[in-house]
Protein backbone atom coordinates (compact mmCIF):
# COMPACT_ATOMS: atom_id res chain seq x y z
CA UNK A 1 0.00 0.00 0.00
CA UNK A 2 1.47 3.33 -1.05
CA UNK A 3 0.94 6.35 1.11
CA UNK A 4 1.62 9.95 0.35
CA UNK A 5 4.00 11.83 2.65
CA UNK A 6 1.10 13.86 3.97
CA UNK A 7 -0.74 10.71 4.93
CA UNK A 8 2.34 9.49 6.74
CA UNK A 9 2.58 12.78 8.59
CA UNK A 10 -1.05 12.45 9.57
CA UNK A 11 -0.44 8.92 10.75
CA UNK A 12 2.54 10.05 12.79
CA UNK A 13 0.43 12.79 14.35
CA UNK A 14 -2.19 10.24 15.24
CA UNK A 15 0.32 7.90 16.80
CA UNK A 16 1.87 10.69 18.81
CA UNK A 17 -1.49 11.82 20.06
CA UNK A 18 -2.11 8.30 21.33
CA UNK A 19 1.08 8.30 23.23
CA UNK A 20 0.62 11.68 24.75
CA UNK A 21 -2.67 11.15 26.39
CA UNK A 22 -3.37 7.52 27.01
CA UNK A 23 -2.56 7.03 30.66
CA UNK A 24 0.78 8.78 30.45
CA UNK A 25 1.32 11.39 33.03
CA UNK A 26 4.49 12.70 34.53
CA UNK A 27 6.61 11.22 31.77
CA UNK A 28 5.19 13.49 29.07
CA UNK A 29 8.09 15.92 28.97
CA UNK A 30 10.63 13.18 28.70
CA UNK A 31 8.80 11.41 25.91
CA UNK A 32 8.50 14.45 23.72
CA UNK A 33 12.16 15.30 23.90
CA UNK A 34 13.36 11.90 22.73
CA UNK A 35 13.06 10.27 19.33
CA UNK A 36 9.86 8.22 19.04
CA UNK A 37 10.37 4.72 20.35
CA UNK A 38 9.36 1.73 18.32
CA UNK A 39 7.52 -1.21 19.76
CA UNK A 40 7.43 -4.81 18.62
CA UNK A 41 4.58 -7.20 19.40
CA UNK A 42 5.05 -10.12 21.78
CA UNK A 43 3.30 -12.99 20.03
CA UNK A 44 2.12 -16.23 21.62
CA UNK A 45 0.51 -19.39 20.26
CA UNK A 46 -3.12 -19.70 21.37
CA UNK A 47 -2.51 -23.17 22.87
CA UNK A 48 0.11 -21.67 25.20
CA UNK A 49 -1.74 -18.40 25.73
CA UNK A 50 -4.90 -20.09 27.02
CA UNK A 51 -2.97 -21.56 29.94
CA UNK A 52 -1.39 -18.34 31.14
CA UNK A 53 -4.21 -16.98 33.33
CA UNK A 54 -3.39 -17.86 36.93
CA UNK A 55 -3.87 -16.46 40.41
CA UNK A 56 -0.80 -16.14 42.58
CA UNK A 57 -1.08 -15.39 46.29
CA UNK A 58 2.28 -13.71 46.39
CA UNK A 59 1.95 -10.02 45.51
CA UNK A 60 3.88 -8.50 42.63
CA UNK A 61 5.59 -5.12 42.71
CA UNK A 62 3.49 -2.55 40.85
CA UNK A 63 5.47 -1.22 37.90
CA UNK A 64 3.19 0.14 35.15
CA UNK A 65 0.01 1.08 36.95
CA UNK A 66 -3.10 1.06 34.77
CA UNK A 67 -6.78 1.38 35.47
CA UNK A 68 -8.36 0.67 38.83
CA UNK A 69 -11.57 -1.02 39.92
CA UNK A 70 -13.11 -1.16 43.39
CA UNK A 71 -15.46 -3.82 44.71
CA UNK A 72 -16.32 -4.22 48.38
CA UNK A 73 -13.03 -4.39 50.28
CA UNK A 74 -10.83 -4.94 47.26
CA UNK A 75 -9.06 -2.66 44.80
CA UNK A 76 -7.85 -4.10 41.51
CA UNK A 77 -4.94 -2.27 39.86
CA UNK A 78 -4.12 -3.21 36.30
CA UNK A 79 -0.48 -3.92 35.51
CA UNK A 80 -0.62 -3.00 31.84
CA UNK A 81 -0.89 -6.05 29.63
CA UNK A 82 0.19 -8.28 32.52
CA UNK A 83 -2.70 -8.65 34.95
CA UNK A 84 -4.21 -7.23 38.11
CA UNK A 85 -2.80 -6.51 41.54
CA UNK A 86 -5.37 -7.35 44.18
CA UNK A 87 -5.34 -4.99 47.14
CA UNK A 88 -7.14 -5.82 50.36
CA UNK A 89 -8.61 -2.44 51.26
CA UNK A 90 -10.64 -3.46 54.31
CA UNK A 91 -8.78 -0.69 56.12
CA UNK A 92 -8.18 2.16 53.61
CA UNK A 93 -5.53 3.49 56.00
CA UNK A 94 -3.60 0.29 55.56
CA UNK A 95 -4.23 -1.29 52.15
CA UNK A 96 -2.42 -4.55 51.55
CA UNK A 97 -1.21 -5.87 48.22
CA UNK A 98 -2.10 -9.54 48.63
CA UNK A 99 -2.28 -11.28 45.27
CA UNK A 100 -1.76 -11.02 41.54
CA UNK A 101 -4.06 -12.24 38.80
CA UNK A 102 -1.99 -13.00 35.71
CA UNK A 103 -3.97 -11.96 32.63
CA UNK A 104 -1.87 -11.31 29.55
CA UNK A 105 -2.92 -8.41 27.33
CA UNK A 106 -5.30 -7.03 29.95
CA UNK A 107 -6.39 -3.48 30.64
CA UNK A 108 -9.93 -3.65 31.97
CA UNK A 109 -11.92 -5.48 34.61
CA UNK A 110 -15.47 -5.32 35.80
CA UNK A 111 -17.42 -7.36 38.31
CA UNK A 112 -21.02 -8.52 38.50
CA UNK A 113 -21.92 -10.58 41.52
CA UNK A 114 -19.19 -13.16 41.98
CA UNK A 115 -18.07 -13.03 38.36
CA UNK A 116 -15.09 -11.04 37.15
CA UNK A 117 -14.85 -10.07 33.49
CA UNK A 118 -11.49 -9.17 32.00
CA UNK A 119 -9.98 -8.72 28.58
CA UNK A 120 -7.28 -11.33 27.98
CA UNK A 121 -5.77 -9.82 24.81
CA UNK A 122 -8.31 -10.83 22.12
CA UNK A 123 -10.47 -12.88 24.47
CA UNK A 124 -13.10 -12.08 27.05
CA UNK A 125 -12.74 -14.11 30.23
CA UNK A 126 -15.34 -14.68 32.92
CA UNK A 127 -13.81 -15.98 36.12
CA UNK A 128 -14.41 -16.37 39.83
CA UNK A 129 -11.73 -16.17 42.47
CA UNK A 130 -10.97 -16.12 46.15
CA UNK A 131 -7.85 -14.02 46.62
CA UNK A 132 -7.31 -15.07 50.22
CA UNK A 133 -7.55 -18.78 49.51
CA UNK A 134 -5.77 -18.47 46.21
CA UNK A 135 -8.43 -20.24 44.18
CA UNK A 136 -9.48 -19.14 40.70
CA UNK A 137 -11.68 -20.68 38.06
CA UNK A 138 -12.19 -19.55 34.48
CA UNK A 139 -15.88 -20.15 33.86
CA UNK A 140 -15.96 -18.98 30.26
CA UNK A 141 -13.58 -17.84 27.54
CA UNK A 142 -14.91 -16.09 24.45
CA UNK A 143 -12.05 -16.22 21.93
CA UNK A 144 -11.53 -13.30 19.55
CA UNK A 145 -14.14 -11.08 21.17
CA UNK A 146 -11.75 -8.16 20.69
CA UNK A 147 -9.18 -7.07 18.11
CA UNK A 148 -5.47 -7.77 18.64
CA UNK A 149 -4.03 -5.24 21.10
CA UNK A 150 -2.35 -2.13 19.68
CA UNK A 151 1.06 -0.81 20.63
CA UNK A 152 1.38 1.95 23.23
CA UNK A 153 1.76 4.30 20.26
CA UNK A 154 -1.53 3.07 18.85
CA UNK A 155 -0.18 1.15 15.90
CA UNK A 156 -1.38 -2.28 14.87
CA UNK A 157 0.46 -5.38 13.71
CA UNK A 158 -1.25 -7.39 11.01
CA UNK A 159 1.31 -10.14 10.55
CA UNK A 160 -0.18 -12.57 13.06
CA UNK A 161 -1.50 -15.97 12.04
CA UNK A 162 -4.89 -17.36 13.05
CA UNK A 163 -3.65 -19.05 16.18
CA UNK A 164 -1.32 -16.31 17.29
CA UNK A 165 -2.13 -13.73 19.92
CA UNK A 166 -0.37 -10.44 20.60
CA UNK A 167 -0.06 -10.37 24.40
CA UNK A 168 2.15 -7.31 24.85
CA UNK A 169 4.42 -4.83 23.10
CA UNK A 170 8.04 -4.23 24.00
CA UNK A 171 10.55 -1.64 22.93
CA UNK A 172 12.57 -2.75 19.94
CA UNK A 173 16.16 -2.66 21.15
CA UNK A 174 17.41 -2.18 17.60
CA UNK A 175 15.86 1.24 17.24
CA UNK B 1 -38.49 11.09 10.59
CA UNK B 2 -35.46 9.79 12.48
CA UNK B 3 -35.52 12.87 14.67
CA UNK B 4 -39.08 12.14 15.74
CA UNK B 5 -38.21 8.59 16.62
CA UNK B 6 -35.37 9.87 18.78
CA UNK B 7 -37.67 12.36 20.45
CA UNK B 8 -40.19 9.64 21.21
CA UNK B 9 -37.47 7.43 22.61
CA UNK B 10 -36.12 10.32 24.63
CA UNK B 11 -39.61 10.97 25.93
CA UNK B 12 -39.98 7.37 27.00
CA UNK B 13 -36.55 7.35 28.53
CA UNK B 14 -37.07 10.55 30.47
CA UNK B 15 -40.48 9.52 31.67
CA UNK B 16 -39.08 6.51 33.49
CA UNK B 17 -35.98 8.28 34.75
CA UNK B 18 -37.16 8.67 38.31
CA UNK B 19 -38.41 5.15 38.92
CA UNK B 20 -35.43 3.45 37.32
CA UNK B 21 -33.08 5.20 39.72
CA UNK B 22 -34.15 2.89 42.52
CA UNK B 23 -32.86 -0.28 40.90
CA UNK B 24 -29.48 1.18 40.15
CA UNK B 25 -29.00 1.65 43.87
CA UNK B 26 -30.29 -1.77 44.83
CA UNK B 27 -27.96 -3.29 42.26
CA UNK B 28 -25.01 -1.29 43.46
CA UNK B 29 -23.57 -3.92 45.76
CA UNK B 30 -23.56 -6.47 42.98
CA UNK B 31 -21.18 -4.38 40.92
CA UNK B 32 -18.14 -2.39 41.90
CA UNK B 33 -16.86 0.91 40.59
CA UNK B 34 -14.52 1.65 37.74
CA UNK B 35 -12.51 4.76 37.05
CA UNK B 36 -13.42 7.10 34.20
CA UNK B 37 -10.91 5.53 31.81
CA UNK B 38 -12.76 2.19 31.82
CA UNK B 39 -13.74 0.39 28.64
CA UNK B 40 -15.97 -2.14 30.41
CA UNK B 41 -19.26 -1.53 32.13
CA UNK B 42 -22.32 -3.55 33.01
CA UNK B 43 -25.98 -2.68 33.13
CA UNK B 44 -28.50 -5.17 34.49
CA UNK B 45 -27.85 -8.48 32.70
CA UNK B 46 -25.48 -7.06 30.11
CA UNK B 47 -21.80 -6.38 29.86
CA UNK B 48 -20.77 -3.61 27.47
CA UNK B 49 -17.22 -3.12 26.26
CA UNK B 50 -15.62 -0.80 23.75
CA UNK B 51 -12.60 -1.45 21.63
CA UNK B 52 -10.98 0.88 19.14
CA UNK B 53 -14.04 1.11 16.88
CA UNK B 54 -16.82 -1.01 18.30
CA UNK B 55 -19.28 -1.37 21.14
CA UNK B 56 -19.61 -5.05 22.12
CA UNK B 57 -22.64 -6.41 23.94
CA UNK B 58 -22.54 -9.54 26.09
CA UNK B 59 -25.50 -11.16 27.79
CA UNK B 60 -24.49 -12.08 31.36
CA UNK B 61 -27.86 -13.30 32.64
CA UNK B 62 -25.85 -16.38 33.50
CA UNK B 63 -23.04 -14.53 35.27
CA UNK B 64 -20.51 -17.27 34.77
CA UNK B 65 -21.17 -17.74 31.10
CA UNK B 66 -21.31 -14.53 29.06
CA UNK B 67 -22.60 -14.72 25.50
CA UNK B 68 -21.68 -12.14 22.89
CA UNK B 69 -24.94 -10.95 21.40
CA UNK B 70 -24.07 -7.87 19.37
CA UNK B 71 -21.36 -5.54 18.17
CA UNK B 72 -21.88 -2.07 16.78
CA UNK B 73 -19.56 0.13 14.81
CA UNK B 74 -19.32 3.42 16.73
CA UNK B 75 -16.46 5.44 15.32
CA UNK B 76 -12.69 5.58 15.52
CA UNK B 77 -10.23 5.75 18.38
CA UNK B 78 -12.76 4.96 21.04
CA UNK B 79 -11.28 5.18 24.50
CA UNK B 80 -13.78 5.11 27.32
CA UNK B 81 -17.23 3.83 28.25
CA UNK B 82 -19.38 5.20 31.05
CA UNK B 83 -22.83 4.04 32.08
CA UNK B 84 -25.46 6.19 33.73
CA UNK B 85 -28.79 4.45 34.12
CA UNK B 86 -29.93 3.34 30.65
CA UNK B 87 -27.38 5.51 28.87
CA UNK B 88 -23.92 4.71 27.63
CA UNK B 89 -21.50 7.59 27.24
CA UNK B 90 -18.69 6.71 24.87
CA UNK B 91 -15.56 8.83 24.72
CA UNK B 92 -13.48 8.79 21.56
CA UNK B 93 -10.61 10.93 20.42
CA UNK B 94 -13.00 12.80 18.19
CA UNK B 95 -16.03 13.22 20.34
CA UNK B 96 -18.61 11.89 22.74
CA UNK B 97 -21.39 9.51 21.76
CA UNK B 98 -24.56 8.82 23.73
CA UNK B 99 -26.41 5.52 23.29
CA UNK B 100 -29.52 4.21 24.97
CA UNK B 101 -29.62 0.61 26.20
CA UNK B 102 -33.33 0.55 26.93
CA UNK B 103 -33.31 -2.29 24.46
CA UNK B 104 -30.21 -3.84 26.00
CA UNK B 105 -29.14 -6.03 23.09
CA UNK B 106 -29.69 -3.28 20.52
CA UNK B 107 -28.07 -0.10 21.82
CA UNK B 108 -29.65 2.88 20.13
CA UNK B 109 -27.65 5.88 18.96
CA UNK B 110 -29.03 9.05 20.50
CA UNK B 111 -26.50 11.78 19.80
CA UNK B 112 -22.89 12.76 19.57
CA UNK B 113 -20.74 15.83 19.86
CA UNK B 114 -17.56 16.16 17.86
CA UNK B 115 -14.47 18.07 18.87
CA UNK B 116 -10.83 18.41 18.00
CA UNK B 117 -8.71 15.29 18.32
CA UNK B 118 -7.87 14.81 21.95
CA UNK B 119 -8.31 12.22 24.62
CA UNK B 120 -11.53 12.41 26.48
CA UNK B 121 -12.94 10.35 29.26
CA UNK B 122 -16.55 11.25 29.90
CA UNK B 123 -18.74 10.88 32.97
CA UNK B 124 -22.33 11.93 33.50
CA UNK B 125 -25.22 12.26 35.89
CA UNK B 126 -28.93 12.82 35.23
CA UNK B 127 -28.46 16.28 33.78
CA UNK B 128 -24.85 16.85 32.80
CA UNK B 129 -21.91 15.17 31.12
CA UNK B 130 -18.35 16.16 31.91
CA UNK B 131 -15.58 15.58 29.39
CA UNK B 132 -11.90 16.27 29.73
CA UNK B 133 -9.88 16.91 26.61
CA UNK B 134 -6.19 16.38 26.84
CA UNK B 135 -4.07 17.01 23.78
CA UNK B 136 -0.37 17.30 23.43
CA UNK B 137 2.16 18.94 21.17
CA UNK B 138 2.22 15.81 18.96
CA UNK B 139 -0.58 17.16 16.81
CA UNK B 140 0.15 20.83 17.17
CA UNK B 141 -2.95 21.29 19.26
CA UNK B 142 -2.74 22.29 22.87
CA UNK B 143 -6.33 21.80 23.92
CA UNK B 144 -6.58 21.01 27.59
CA UNK B 145 -10.08 21.72 28.71
CA UNK B 146 -12.93 20.55 30.87
CA UNK B 147 -16.18 20.62 28.90
CA UNK B 148 -19.61 20.52 30.47
CA UNK B 149 -22.65 19.46 28.46
CA UNK B 150 -26.27 19.80 29.42
CA UNK B 151 -27.68 16.35 28.62
CA UNK B 152 -31.16 16.89 30.02
CA UNK B 153 -32.21 16.25 26.45
CA UNK B 154 -29.93 13.33 25.60
CA UNK B 155 -30.61 13.59 21.88
CA UNK B 156 -29.35 17.15 21.93
CA UNK B 157 -26.39 17.68 24.27
CA UNK B 158 -25.53 21.33 24.66
CA UNK B 159 -22.07 22.61 25.52
CA UNK B 160 -22.59 25.01 28.42
CA UNK B 161 -19.07 25.47 29.70
CA UNK B 162 -15.51 25.02 28.52
CA UNK B 163 -12.76 25.63 31.00
CA UNK B 164 -9.00 25.60 30.37
CA UNK B 165 -6.97 23.31 32.54
CA UNK B 166 -3.36 22.09 32.44
CA UNK B 167 -3.67 18.47 31.29
CA UNK B 168 -6.90 16.97 32.59
CA UNK B 169 -7.44 13.22 32.35
CA UNK B 170 -9.57 11.09 34.71
CA UNK B 171 -12.54 12.56 36.51
CA UNK B 172 -15.23 11.62 39.00
CA UNK B 173 -18.35 13.05 40.66
CA UNK B 174 -18.90 13.38 44.38
CA UNK B 175 -22.27 14.95 45.19
CA UNK B 176 -22.08 18.49 43.79
CA UNK B 177 -18.34 18.24 43.32
CA UNK B 178 -16.36 17.25 40.27
CA UNK B 179 -12.92 15.80 40.90
CA UNK B 180 -10.47 16.12 38.01
CA UNK B 181 -6.97 14.66 37.65
CA UNK B 182 -5.06 17.63 36.29
CA UNK B 183 -1.49 18.76 37.06
CA UNK B 184 -2.79 18.18 40.56
CA UNK B 185 -6.12 16.74 41.64
CA UNK B 186 -8.66 19.55 41.48
CA UNK B 187 -12.07 19.65 43.09
CA UNK B 188 -14.70 21.89 41.52
CA UNK B 189 -18.04 22.88 42.95
CA UNK B 190 -20.44 22.17 40.09
CA UNK B 191 -23.70 22.95 41.87
CA UNK B 192 -24.01 25.44 39.01
CA UNK B 193 -22.62 23.26 36.21
CA UNK B 194 -22.26 26.17 33.80
CA UNK B 195 -19.96 27.87 36.25
CA UNK B 196 -17.58 25.41 37.93
CA UNK B 197 -15.69 26.86 40.87
CA UNK B 198 -12.37 25.49 42.05
CA UNK B 199 -12.76 24.84 45.76
CA UNK B 200 -9.89 22.55 46.66
CA UNK B 201 -6.82 20.82 45.25
CA UNK B 202 -4.78 17.83 46.33
CA UNK B 203 -1.14 17.94 45.38
CA UNK B 204 -0.93 14.53 43.74
CA UNK B 205 -0.15 13.40 40.24
CA UNK B 206 -2.88 10.97 39.17
CA UNK B 207 -4.49 9.88 35.93
CA UNK B 208 -7.71 8.38 37.24
CA UNK B 209 -10.04 8.55 40.18
CA UNK B 210 -12.75 6.50 41.86
CA UNK B 211 -15.06 8.01 44.43
CA UNK B 212 -16.13 5.16 46.69
CA UNK B 213 -18.66 6.52 49.20
CA UNK B 214 -16.59 9.02 51.17
CA UNK B 215 -13.24 7.66 50.08
CA UNK B 216 -11.32 9.15 47.19
CA UNK B 217 -9.04 6.68 45.42
CA UNK B 218 -6.41 8.08 43.06
CA UNK B 219 -4.14 6.15 40.75
CA UNK B 220 -1.00 7.67 39.26
CA UNK B 221 2.25 6.50 37.73
CA UNK B 222 3.87 6.75 41.14
CA UNK B 223 1.24 5.64 43.56
CA UNK B 224 -2.22 4.63 44.72
CA UNK B 225 -3.48 7.32 47.06
CA UNK B 226 -6.56 7.31 49.28
CA UNK B 227 -8.21 10.28 50.94
CA UNK B 228 -11.28 10.64 53.09
CA UNK B 229 -13.88 13.08 51.81
CA UNK B 230 -16.10 15.12 54.06
CA UNK B 231 -19.37 16.07 52.32
CA UNK B 232 -19.85 19.02 54.67
CA UNK B 233 -16.35 20.37 54.29
CA UNK B 234 -14.79 19.59 50.93
CA UNK B 235 -11.52 21.35 51.77
CA UNK B 236 -11.09 18.90 54.59
CA UNK B 237 -9.57 15.96 52.70
CA UNK B 238 -7.47 13.72 54.85
CA UNK B 239 -4.85 11.41 53.43
CA UNK B 240 -5.48 7.83 54.49
CA UNK B 241 -2.74 5.90 52.75
CA UNK B 242 -0.26 5.67 49.90
CA UNK B 243 1.05 2.65 48.07
CA UNK B 244 4.17 3.77 46.26
CA UNK B 245 4.65 2.54 42.72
Amino acid sequence: MKMKPFAWLLLLCFSLSFQSCWLTDTEDDIVTTTVPDYYVPVIMQRSVFENTTTLQTTPEVIVNSGKIYVKDNFIFINERNKGFHIINNTDPSNPENIAFLNVLGSSDLTIKGASIYVNNATDLLALTLNAQEGTMEITKRIPNAFPQISSPLGSNFYGVQNNEIIVDWTLNENN
Amino acid sequence: MKKYIFLIIAGLVLSCDSDSSSDSTTMSNETGKAGSLARFTSYNDYLYTVDNQKLNVFNIANRESPVKVNELQIGFNIETLFNYKEYLYIGSQNGMYIYSVQNPEQPQYLSDVQHFTACDPVIANATHAYVTLHADIGCGTTINVLETYDVTDVVNPILISSRNLTKPIGLGLYNDYLIVCDDEVKIFDVSDPSNSVLVHAINRSAFDVIVNNNTLILIGENGLYQYSLNPNSIQNTEELSTINI
